[in-house]
């Protein structure tokens, strides 16, 4: 805490500052516009970073990460679709308030819960990241390689409908970490074309696998007609839905600290969290038929939890490498690409740039809220961004990130290529969050299965090495649970859907 | 065959071909790592056939696909790539945004449209060179203007 409170005032330079401004502005534009999800957002942004001082770099990335959240839930009040993942559960009472002519206060419920949810995620965070990073100094080769493993576990269970899916997409990212010359051995591998030669590096990689299927998809949605709500702003109902939303302390609370809690656990993502307190809130309220209907109760809860995720979403992420979101994943790349290992050396030889990080993330949360309510005025016209120019600007965007990388027109040509692979996966129900994941772990797997290997037949075997211990038989737990848990989600979904469909039948 | 049990047989067909890639690996260790998550992604391909051979899912009714628009997009693209290089990083993303918004778009050309999207184009590309070239001062590819 001392050491926050020490560097807290590096993110008040003028040029941290314009940064994070900047960042926060552009962030609700890009979480607003629909079809733009804030992964791809971080994701392009990346490159942009290079040409800056890390914590400043990191600054953006953060600023960006947080205010898309919070800006996804304009789309989902205004035109019924969810900027972002994390907005689905807005939208249930969020749209419903709009059409009843309150899209205005539903907006400022959304990024004043939003304010409240965030803090107490980062008070969380702010507390908690130290202490858990010293526990990673007990992390030998073994270990960091089953953490490796775990991450692409959890993040492979939870962001796709099918387990199996995931782990696969998932063992593709380690497969495309290896391609290139093996950094222990120097021998080549898979280097099929010239392209290959130097291996698929982060941020294309990165670029390609988030950017490219959304500039598909949104030729897909180009012409579809929104379910948009005329929007007509009012005047001098801020402060009054200031205190209106303040008042709502159970629906406040409870998005809190579910989003807090689903943040800390890896791959589970600001969907999950805005989901479980939209549902808690209603099961607790003395008028569960309200919701759905334009129920504020909804609006705060879900925003409150999404904002609260972000945080805590990085607890694992700045301790052990292990995101705690698919965009927490990229922000993970952005720390690699400037030398930042997560573990407890970032708190002590890099303690400046990750405490003004920290800081910069608390700062983020206010100028969301700020510039947010600003923005809702105003907010309707981000709607009409036409979807061709979107997909245009995205992909010069996409072509000019990665080849800022090594000025390298071969990382466009990997690029282009991963992303199209991605589009056709996506098709087929694969998710890009492992693959990504994958990507980036890989080394961190490979290096540390090597260097295990030659502690291993040195001394007590591999078996032993790397399947006996304290810290490797938890780890080896947690993976073997969000596999369990993944595979029992699933079946129960077959079940539910299988019943469905002979209720259906039945009916028919 | 169920879509999902077909995705399965290609993933295996996949991880077969890569596995008899692994012999041209010249070290022995470097293999090691690679082989391990082949294997792993064999079984799991395996797996995820029998699944859907087994337990096969309902699929819910979905739109027609948009091939002409996804698939136009992507040879656009793909020029825009071939000609990147030549041209230059800031001509061909001109002529690209032009691409996109007009032949995507399927607007019909008259003076007023044309000056549109010209403009519009120009600004992109205008808001592109000034960020990158005057402010960030990068290096994008070079080609006939700069």
């Amino acid at each position: 805490m001392l050491e926050f409170l020490q560097y807290f005032p590096n993110a008040l330079t003028p040029i941290n500052l314009l940064v994070l401004v900047l960042g926060t502005i552009g962030g609700l534009f890009l979480g607003a516009t629909p079809g733009l999800s804030p992964t791809m957002a971080v994701a392009l942004l990346v490159p942009f970073t290079f040409h800056m001082d890390p914590a400043t770099g990191l600054i953006l990335l953060g600023a960006v990460y947080t205010s898309t959240v919070a800006g996804g839930a304009i789309s989902a009040i205004l035109i019924n679709i969810p900027g972002a993942p994390a907005n689905i559960a807005t939208l249930l009472d969020g749209h419903p308030m709009a059409k009843l002519g309150q899209a205005q206060k539903a907006l400022y419920f959304c990024f004043i819960s939003s304010l409240v949810g965030g803090l107490f995620g980062m008070v969380i965070m702010i507390f908690f990241t130290p202490p858990l990073a010293e526990i990673a100094l007990e992390f030998g080769p073994s270990e960091m390689f089953w953490v490796a493993l775990f991450g692409i576990t959890v993040m492979a269970g939870l962001t796709s409908g099918s387990v199996l899916k995931g782990l696969l997409g998932g063992m593709f990212g380690l497969l495309v970490s290896v391609i290139g010359y093996s950094p222990m051995l120097g021998t080549p591998r898979f280097v099929f074309l010239d392209v290959l030669t130097g291996g698929v590096s982060i941020v294309p990689a990165l670029i390609g696998l988030f950017a490219v299927p959304q500039v598909f998809s949104l030729m897909e949605t180009a012409f579809q007609q929104r379910d948009e709500v005329s929007f007509q702003p009012q005047k001098g109902i801020l402060w009054r839905t200031f205190a209106e939303n303040l008042k709502k302390v159970k629906a406040l609370s409870i998005g809190s600290v579910v989003g807090t809690i689903i943040g800390v656990i890896p791959g589970a993502g600001g969907q999950v969290a805005g989901l479980i307190a939209y549902d808690q809130v209603r099961k607790f309220s003395k008028n569960p038929r309200s919701f759905g209907t334009g129920n504020p109760e909804g609006v705060v809860a879900a925003e409150s939890a999404n904002n609260a995720m972000v945080g805590p979403s990085l607890i694992p992420l700045l301790t052990l490498s292990v995101p705690g979101s698919p965009t927490a994943a990229v922000l993970l790349g952005g720390l690699l690409i400037h030398g930042l290992f997560p573990g407890p050396d970032l708190f002590r030889s890099h303690a400046e740039v990750t405490y003004t990080f920290i800081a910069s993330l608390v700062l983020a949360q206010i100028a969301m809220c700020i510039f947010g309510l600003l923005m809702s005025r105003y907010s309707h016209t981000v709607m009409k961004v036409p979807d061709l120019e979107m997909a245009a600007a995205v992909t010069v965007l996409a072509v000019y990130g990665t080849f800022s990388v090594q000025n390298s027109f071969d990382d466009v040509v990997v690029m282009f290529s991963l992303g199209t692979l991605m589009y056709l996966g996506r098709k087929v129900g694969f998710s890009a969050a492992p693959v990504v994941l994958g990507i980036i772990l890989g080394s961190i797997a490979e290096d540390n299965f090597l260097k295990g290997k030659l502690i291993a037949d040195t001394d007590v075997g591999v078996f032993k090495y790397f399947f006996t211990g304290h810290l490797n038989l938890i780890i080896i737990a947690l993976c073997a649970a969000s596999v369990g848990y993944s595979i029992y989600s699933e079946v129960r979904q077959y079940q539910k859907a299988k019943a469905q469909a002979r209720a259906k039948e039945a009916s028919s | 065959m169920n879509r999902d049990a077909v995705v399965g047989l290609v993933c295996l067909a996949g991880s077969v071909l890569l596995y008899a890639t692994l012999g041209h690996i010249e070290e022995a260790r470097a293999a090691v790592f690679p082989r391990t998550i082949i294997v792993i992604m064999g079984v799991l391909s395996a797996l995820l056939f029998l699944q859907h051979l087994i337990f096969p899912k309902p699929r819910p009714q979905q739109p027609p696909f948009p091939w002409l628009r996804v698939g136009g997009l992507f040879v656009i693209i793909v020029v825009y790539l071939l000609v990147c290089e030549d041209l230059g990083f800031y001509l061909s993303a001109f002529l690209f945004f032009l691409a996109v918004t007009y032949i995507m778009g399927r607007r019909r050309l008259n003076p007023k449209q044309a000056a549109k999207w010209l403009v519009g184009s120009a600004v992109f590309t205008g808001i592109l060179y000034v960020l990158f070239k005057v402010i960030l001062e990068v290096q994008t590819p070079r080609g006939l203007l700069v």
